[in-house]
C-alpha cells in the first residue's frame, strides 16, 4: 500500500516533468497478437502473411502480429504483460501453460464462443491435441502449431552402410545397433553420429512414456510430477547409454544444433519436432525419412506438444469477440492445412486432412502424415502444472546433468523431482 | 588525455566581461539567489535519481519480504532469502559469480596492464595496432555473442575445425559444464580487456618518460622493470580498473542469454541471469528481488570501502 | 651485437602487439567470411575457393527476416533522444553542482554517488514494477527513463565547469545575465570536450544495450537493433542459419565499427573520461 502511494506520487511529479500521456485512439479495432517462432526460417513470414491477409479482408479488426522469441521469451512476455495490466488480446502460448495462465487469471474459457452461431466444431480437433486445452471441463484454447517429436532419418546414410532406407529403427534396441552402423570416423573424430536427441524435457517425456510411464499427469491434474519414478530412470538411463555406446555425442545437445547437424549430414537420425518438417525437407542434400519414434518397453509412445491460441481476459468483450473472429479465420480447415504445409506442424483438426491444399500435399509427401498417426499413441504433454515453465527448466537441467555425466540418472531426477516439489507447494499444490 | 576546456573559446571570452574583481566570499546569498537556482538546475536529475535510483532500492528490499501468488504478493518474512541461501541452484549461482567477478578482476588487471604495455610504443602507426581491442568495447555484447556462438558451435564452429583440422579431440564448448562459464568468461575478456588496457595505457603515458626509458638502458629484464618500476607506479590505476573490473563483470548478463542461459545445468549461471530468470521468466518476484538486494549489499559495501580508501588518499570534494 | 639486441627489444614488442591483434580480429574476420560464404564452402574449402563463391544473399534474407530499418529507427531515436535530454540533465546539475552554494549539496552529492555504484542494470526488477506503475511499458521514455539523471554525466560536468575562471561568469553576471544564460554563453562553448566525451560514452553504451530494452519493449515499434537480433538468433525451432546470422550480426555492428575506426582517437580519449570519478 504503502508502495503504492509513493510511486503514485511519484508519477505526479514525473508528469510536470518530462512527458505526457500518450493514448491513441483508433477507430478499428486493433488487435495485438503475440506469437512465437524461429524468425530466420519462413514460419514468421508464413504468419504475419496469413495475418495481412486476414487484415485485408477485415475492415473493422485489423491485427498485429508481435513475435517475441521462442516459447518460453513469449510466454515471459504474455505473463509479464497480464501481471501489468496490459495484456495482448490474443496470443500463441503453449499449450502446457494453460494453468499457469488460468491461475494468473489471464485468459477466458472460449466454451460460449465455440457454442455460439460463430462457432466451431471442436470435436472436428484431434483428441490428443485437446488434452492440454481443457481444464475444470472448460476448453481454454484452440489447437494452432502442434506436433509431437518424430525420428528424422539419412535414407542415404542408412543405404551407404547397408541399412534398409525404407527401415528405420523400430525399438530402441535397434536405434543403438542402427545407430553404430552409421557413426562415421575419422581418426578420434566423429564426422557423423548415429543420432542426436536433443537435451530437452519434452523429448524426454516421450522416452518415459515408451519406458512405461508418463512424468507428467495424464488427467486435469496441475500438480502432477513423476519424474523420479523407475521409468523415467529407465528412461534417462537410456539416454546415457546412447552416448556411453557411442552412437549420440556426450555433452548437452541444444534444440537448434540437432536440425542443424541433420542437415549437415553430422547426425543420421535426430528426434525433433514435426514443426521442423518443412525445413529440414527443404535444405537436405540427401532423402529424408520420418518414423514413429522408436518404441521403449511399453511399445510407442508420444507426448504432444506446441502452441495454441488463448483469448486474454482483462480486455474489453468487443475485443475479445474480434479475438475470436481471428482465430476462427485462422483455423479453418484450408488455412490451417497451409500452415501445416508451410511448417511441418501437424494439422490438427480433421477436416484439414479432407480438403486442398493439405490433402495433395499429404499424398505427395508421405512424411507430413507420420506425426499424425503417431497420435494414435500420443497423451497430453508435460509439464501442464502450476509453475511450468520453471518445471520445465528444471527437468531439462536433470538431463543436462546426466549427459554431461555429471549425476547418475536417478540423482538427477531425485533433485530434479525435489525441486519441482518446492515450485508446485510455492503455488499452492499440496504434494504427500 | 584531451584538456576538458576549450581554450581557444576561453580566451576569447576572456575579453568579453570587463573583469571585476570585487567578489565577495563565496556563498549562496552574495550570489543573487543561487539557491533556488541550484535546485531548479538539479530537479531534473533529482527527481529521475530519486525514483530511478532511490526508490528501486526500497523497492527490492520490500519486494523481497513477498512472493507472488496469482496476481497477489503476499507477505513470507526471510523466506525468500532462504531460498537465495540455501537453495544449491543459488549457492552454484552465487559460487559462479563470485568465480567469474573474481577471474575477471584479476584478468582485467594483468591482462590490461600488459596489453598497454605493449601498445605504449611510440610509433607513428600504433593506432592501426590498437585497432583491434578498442573495436571489441564499442560492439554490442549481443553482437560479439552472435560472434562467439559461431566460433564455439560443435561441430561447425571455428575452435572445432581447428582443433580438428591437426587432429586433435573436438569439444562441445558450451555444452560442458566445466567449460561453459569459462567460455563465457573468454567472450567477456575479448570484448573488454581493451577496455581496462585504455586506463594503463593513460597511467604509462601520464609516466616521466625517462623513468622507462632509463631502465630500459640498465640492462635490467622486463620482469623486474614491471615489478619494481611500472607496477607501483600504476597502482592508483590498479586501484581504480579493480573497482570498474568489478562493476562490469557483476553486470555481465547479456551474452548468458545468447550463448549459454546458464546451462549446462546452471553451470553458467550469473547472479543477474538468476535475476532475470526468477524475476522475469518466472515471476518469482520476490526471489529475484532478494537476489538483487544481495548484489546491492555486495556494492554498497564495496562503495564504503572505497570511500574510506579514498578519504584517505584523495579529497574529493 | 648489442645493437643487434636492441634492435630486437624494439621490434619484439611491436610484433607481438601486431601477432596478438590479429589474434583478437579472428572473430570478427570469421564472422565476416560466414556473413558472404555459404556456410559449406565456408567449412570445407580455402580461402580461394570463399573468394568463388562470395554472395550477398544472406544479408538480404537477414534484412528481410526481421524489420531491421525499423530497429535501426527505434535505436536511434531510443539512444540520440535520451543522449539529448541527458545533454541538458547533466548540464544543469554539473553547473549546480560545481558553481552554485545550496543547503544539502553534500546529501545531493551522495544521491549522485550512489548512482555510480549501483548500476541501472542491477535494478532491472525494482525499475520494471515502476514502470508498470507508471504504464511506460513497451516506450521510449521507459527505456530511457533509468538513464535520464546521469551522475557521471554530472561528475563529469561538474569537474569541467570547476575549471572555467570565475572572472568569466562574474562578468557576464554584472552584465545582467541568468544563471541558464551564463550556462549557456559562457560555460558550454568552452566545455565541448566533456560534452563530446560523454556522448560517445552515452552512445555506445546504450546502442548496446540490451537486457534492459529487451524486458520493456514489446512491439516491433520500440524494438531496438540488439534485441531484435538476439531474436534472431534465438530462432530456435529451426536451427541455424549461420551466413544469416552473421549477416545480422554485422548490420548491428557495423556503424559502431566504422564509428571507432573514424574516430578513434577521440574514441580512446572518452573512454578514459569515462574513468572520471
Amino acid at each position: 500500500m504503502l508502495k503504492k502511494y509513493a510511486v503514485l506520487a511519484l508519477v505526479l511529479l514525473l508528469c510536470v516533468t518530462l512527458f505526457g500521456g500518450g493514448a491513441l485512439a483508433q477507430e478499428p479495432i486493433t488487435l495485438q497478437f503475440y506469437y512465437p517462432v524461429g524468425v530466420a526460417g519462413p514460419l514468421a513470414q508464413a504468419i504475419d502473411g496469413y495475418v495481412a491477409e486476414f487484415n485485408a479482408l477485415n475492415e473493422d479488426i485489423q491485427v498485429e502480429p508481435i513475435f517475441t522469441g521462442g516459447y518460453s521469451e513469449n510466454m515471459a512476455r504474455a505473463t509479464a504483460a497480464i501481471l501489468s495490466g496490459q495484456p495482448p488480446d490474443v496470443a500463441i502460448l503453449l499449450g502446457i501453460d494453460i494453468y499457469t495462465l488460468i491461475q494468473l487469471e489471464g485468459i477466458i474459457p472460449l466454451d460460449d464462443y465455440i457454442a455460439s452461431e460463430e462457432g466451431l466444431d471442436i470435436d472436428d480437433f484431434f483428441e490428443a491435441f485437446m488434452a492440454n486445452n481443457i481444464a475444470d471441463d472448460q476448453v481454454w484454447s484452440i489447437p494452432w502449431q502442434r506436433s509431437t517429436p518424430i525420428l528424422y532419418y539419412n535414407k542415404d546414410a542408412f543405404a551407404e552402410v547397408g541399412l534398409d532406407p525404407d527401415t528405420p529403427p523400430a525399438n530402441w534396441d535397434e536405434l543403438v545397433e542402427f545407430g553404430k552402423q552409421l557413426v562415421v570416423q575419422d581418426g578420434d573424430n566423429v564426422t557423423r553420429w548415429g543420432v542426436e536427441v536433443p537435451t530437452s524435457f519434452w523429448i524426454f517425456a516421450n522416452f518415459a512414456i515408451q519406458a512405461g510411464r508418463h512424468i507428467g499427469s495424464l488427467g486435469d491434474d496441475p500438480c502432477g510430477v513423476y519424474l523420479d519414478t523407475p521409468e523415467a530412470i529407465e528412461a534417462l538411463a537410456f539416454l546415457r547409454r546412447l552416448q556411453e555406446e557411442g552412437v549420440m555425442p556426450d555433452g548437452a545437445v541444444a534444440w537448434g544444433t540437432a536440425p542443424a547437424d541433420f542437415i549437415a549430414g553430422a547426425s543420421a537420425m535426430i528426434y525433433h519436432s514435426t514443426g521442423s518438417l518443412s525445413t529440414l525437407l527443404a535444405n537436405s542434400p540427401f532423402e529424408v525419412g520420418t518414423a514413429f519414434m522408436p518404441a521403449g518397453e511399453a511399445g510407442y509412445g508420444a507426448n504432444v506438444g506446441g502452441g495454441n491460441y488463448y483469448i486474454m481476459k482483462d480486455i474489453d468483450k468487443e475485443r475479445q469477440d474480434a479475438a475470436w473472429e481471428f482465430i476462427r479465420w485462422m483455423v479453418r480447415p484450408e488455412q490451417i492445412g497451409q500452415w501445416g504445409i508451410d511448417s511441418g506442424y501437424v494439422a490438427p483438426r480433421a477436416a484439414a486432412w479432407e480438403v486442398d491444399p493439405l490433402m495433395s500435399y499429404a499424398e505427395d509427401v508421405p512424411q507430413a502424415s507420420t506425426a499424425r498417426f503417431q497420435l494414435e499413441y500420443a497423451v497430453k504433454e508435460f509439464p501442464a502444472t502450476y509453475g511450468g515453465q520453471e518445471i520445465q527448466v528444471i527437468t531439462t537441467q536433470a538431463i543436462e546433468a546426466v549427459n554431461t555425466g555429471e549425476l547418475s540418472p536417478e540423482d538427477a531426477l531425485a533433485v530434479a523431482q525435489e525441486r519441482a516439489n518446492d515450485v508446485l507447494t510455492q503455488n499452492g499444490c499440496e504434494l504427500e | 588525455m584531451k584538456p576538458l576546456l576549450n581554450q581557444r573559446e576561453l580566451e576569447k571570452r576572456k575579453g568579453l566581461g570587463s573583469g571585476r574583481k570585487a567578489r565577495f566570499s563565496g556563498f549562496s546569498l552574495s550570489l543573487g539567489g543561487s539557491g533556488a537556482v541550484a535546485y531548479l538546475f538539479l530537479l531534473p536529475s533529482l527527481i529521475f535519481l530519486t525514483v530511478f535510483t532511490l526508490w528501486p532500492i526500497v523497492s527490492a528490499i520490500l519486494t523481497s519480504f513477498h512472493a507472488r501468488r496469482g496476481r497477489n504478493q503476499v507477505f513470507v518474512g526471510l523466506q525468500n532469502y532462504e531460498r537465495v541461501f540455501s537453495d544449491p541452484l543459488s549457492q552454484q549461482v552465487i559460487k559462479n559469480t563470485a568465480a567469474y567477478v573474481t577471474a575477471g578482476l584479476i584478468l582485467s588487471v594483468i591482462g590490461g596492464l600488459l596489453l598497454a604495455i605493449l601498445m605504449n610504443q611510440g610509433l607513428r602507426n600504433i593506432g592501426f595496432f590498437r585497432f583491434p581491442f578498442l573495436a571489441t568495447i564499442g560492439l554490442p555484447m549481443v553482437s560479439v555473442a552472435s560472434i562467439w556462438l559461431f566460433l564455439y558451435s560443435p561441430r561447425v564452429g571455428l575452435f572445432n575445425e581447428l582443433l580438428g583440422s591437426v587432429g586433435l579431440p573436438r569439444s562441445n564448448w558450451l555444452s560442458n559444464p566445466d567449460l561453459a562459464l569459462s567460455g563465457l568468461f573468454v567472450v567477456y575478456i575479448w570484448k573488454q580487456i581493451g577496455y581496462f588496457a585504455l586506463f594503463y595505457l593513460a597511467a604509462l603515458q601520464s609516466l616521466p618518460g625517462d623513468v622507462l626509458e632509463a631502465a630500459t638502458l640498465d640492462g635490467v629484464t622486463f620482469w623486474q622493470k614491471l615489478r619494481h618500476i611500472i607496477w607501483p607506479l600504476v597502482s592508483p590505476t590498479t586501484y581504480f580498473v579493480s573497482t570498474i573490473a568489478v562493476l562490469n563483470s557483476l553486470q555481465q548478463v547479456d551474452h548468458v542469454f545468447v550463448l549459454t542461459q546458464g546451462g549446462p545445468n546452471n553451470a553458467s549461471n550469473l547472479a543477474l541471469y538468476y535475476v532475470y530468470e526468477q524475476g522475469f521468466k518466472w515471476f518469482n518476484t520476490g526471489v529475484a528481488a532478494a537476489m538483487t538486494v544481495v548484489l546491492l549489499a555486495v556494492l554498497l559495501t564495496m562503495a564504503m570501502l572505497q570511500f574510506v580508501f579514498l578519504e584517505r588518499r584523495v579529497h574529493y570534494n | 651485437m648489442n645493437s643487434q639486441k636492441r634492435r630486437w627489444r624494439q621490434i619484439l614488442p611491436i610484433l607481438s602487439l601486431a601477432v596478438f591483434g590479429l589474434i583478437w580480429l579472428v572473430p570478427l574476420f570469421w564472422t565476416l567470411a560466414a556473413a558472404f560464404v555459404p556456410t559449406t564452402e565456408l567449412l570445407n574449402g580455402s580461402p580461394l575457393v570463399w573468394l568463388q563463391s562470395l554472395h550477398f544473399g544472406a544479408f538480404e534474407e537477414a534484412w528481410s527476416a526481421a524489420p531491421f530499418p525499423r530497429f535501426y529507427l527505434n535505436t536511434v531515436i531510443w539512444v540520440f533522444g535520451l543522449l539529448a535530454i541527458q545533454l541538458v540533465t547533466i548540464s544543469l546539475a554539473g553547473f549546480a553542482l560545481a558553481r552554485l552554494d545550496f543547503r544539502g549539496k553534500d546529501q545531493i552529492f551522495f544521491l549522485f554517488l550512489t548512482q555510480l555504484m549501483v548500476p541501472a542494470t542491477v535494478l532491472i526488477l525494482p525499475n520494471y514494477q515502476t514502470l508498470v506503475s507508471l504504464g511506460w511499458l513497451d516506450s521510449y521514455q521507459g527505456m530511457m527513463a533509468p538513464y535520464i539523471a546521469s551522475a557521471f554525466g554530472a561528475f563529469l560536468m561538474r569537474q569541467a565547469f570547476k575549471q572555467v575562471p570565475k572572472e568569466l561568469e562574474e562578468a557576464a553576471r554584472s552584465d545582467g545575465a541568468s544563471w541558464l544564460q551564463v550556462l549557456w554563453h559562457v560555460f558550454l562553448p568552452v566545455t565541448r570536450a566533456p560534452l563530446i566525451a560523454f556522448s560517445i560514452v552515452s552512445i555506445t553504451y546504450h546502442w548496446n544495450e540490451f537486457l534492459w530494452p529487451l524486458l520493456i519493449t514489446s512491439s516491433v515499434e520500440t524494438r531496438p537493433l540488439t534485441v531484435g537480433l538476439a531474436l534472431l538468433v534465438q530462432s530456435s525451432e529451426i536451427g541455424a542459419q549461420w551466413d544469416q546470422l552473421s549477416a545480422g550480426t554485422l548490420i548491428v555492428a557495423a556503424p559502431v565499427l566504422i564509428l571507432i575506426a573514424l574516430v578513434q582517437k577521440q574514441f580512446t580519449n572518452s573512454f578514459l573520461s569515462s574513468g572520471i570519478k
